[in-house]
């Protein structure tokens, strides 16, 4: 709905035009009921990135152990590897429902 | 001066640009997470591929005696495959006169191994391609980045020649 007073401003105004880079308040502003969402979804992606790390280093040594014959040890890679997997989709997914 | 507003660009490009652009800026912490939870799962799905043996390793698979040479005289090496045609090997006497096998396939990145007897003290197996360099008599990693030894293939000196017999995975003993 155009302001009355300033037809031309609108509630989306800016809203993915690249020349705007600060668009100011916008459409949801004074409505945060959860101001700790926002830490909360960069501390999960934190975590999440820290998986993946940790995975890298697990896929390094689960091949290297194969290729020197030690196959449990590339197992228990392995499931190193899934379970931080699980951790990961448990971070995205429970997050997810309590975000937005 | 803004993307659509430089001389050159017709219509449609400023309107993919403009659309690129404004896609990039849409890109979230949401989406970034969203990302590195997929990459995380092809990282598990990558790790248990390897456990289940995706990749081919040296000696994998029997085959009979195979004929090396005929003879080898010390300082010498000769190239083959044992014991499937895509296993290399390098078999070399050493000037002491011991004789020794290893897979040529470097275990850092997978380029070919030579035996260079002018390098070090007894000859050194090489790596060009990165300055790899293993020890001739036990092909454990004296220097460079390989991560683990060459593989050993072992041979048996016979009446009329030189042969591969079977093979040892890389840092196994006999």
């Amino acid at each position: 709905m155009a302001d009355p007073r300033y037809p031309r401003i609108r509630p989306t105004s800016g809203y993915a035009d690249p020349r705007i880079r600060s668009t100011g308040p916008g459409p949801g502003a004074g409505g945060e009921t959860d101001p700790e969402r926002s830490s909360m979804l960069s501390g999960r992606l934190a975590l999440v990135l820290s998986i993946l790390v940790g995975q890298l280093w697990a896929i390094t040594v689960g091949l290297d152990a194969w290729m020197m014959g030690q196959t449990r040890t590339a197992w228990w890679a392995a499931a190193f590897s899934v379970a931080s997997f699980l951790v990961a989709l448990f971070a995205w997914r429970l997050g997810e429902r309590r975000d937005r | 001066m803004s993307v659509d507003e430089r001389p050159g660009r017709t219509a449609e490009e400023v309107a993919a640009l403009r659309e690129r652009i404004a896609a990039d800026s849409l890109t979230s912490r949401r989406d970034y997470l969203r990302l590195a939870v997929t990459m995380s799962g092809g990282l598990a799905v990558g790790s248990v591929a390897v456990a289940a043996g995706i990749f081919h390793r040296h000696g994998d698979g029997a085959a009979p005696p195979k004929l090396v040479t005929a003879a080898l005289a010390p300082g010498e090496s000769v190239a083959f495959a044992y014991p499937g045609e895509s296993d290399h090997a390098v078999a070399l006497r050493m000037a002491d006169g011991t004789l020794v096998a290893y897979s040529s396939i470097c275990t850092h990145l997978a380029c070919a191994v030579l035996w260079r007897a002018d390098r070090g003290e007894r000859g050194e197996l090489y790596c060009p391609c990165h300055e790899g360099v293993f020890d001739p008599r036990t092909g454990a990693v004296t220097a460079g980045p390989p991560p683990r030894p060459l593989p050993r293939v072992l041979l048996e000196e016979r009446a009329d020649g030189i042969y591969a017999v079977g093979t040892l995975q890389s840092g196994e003993e006999a």
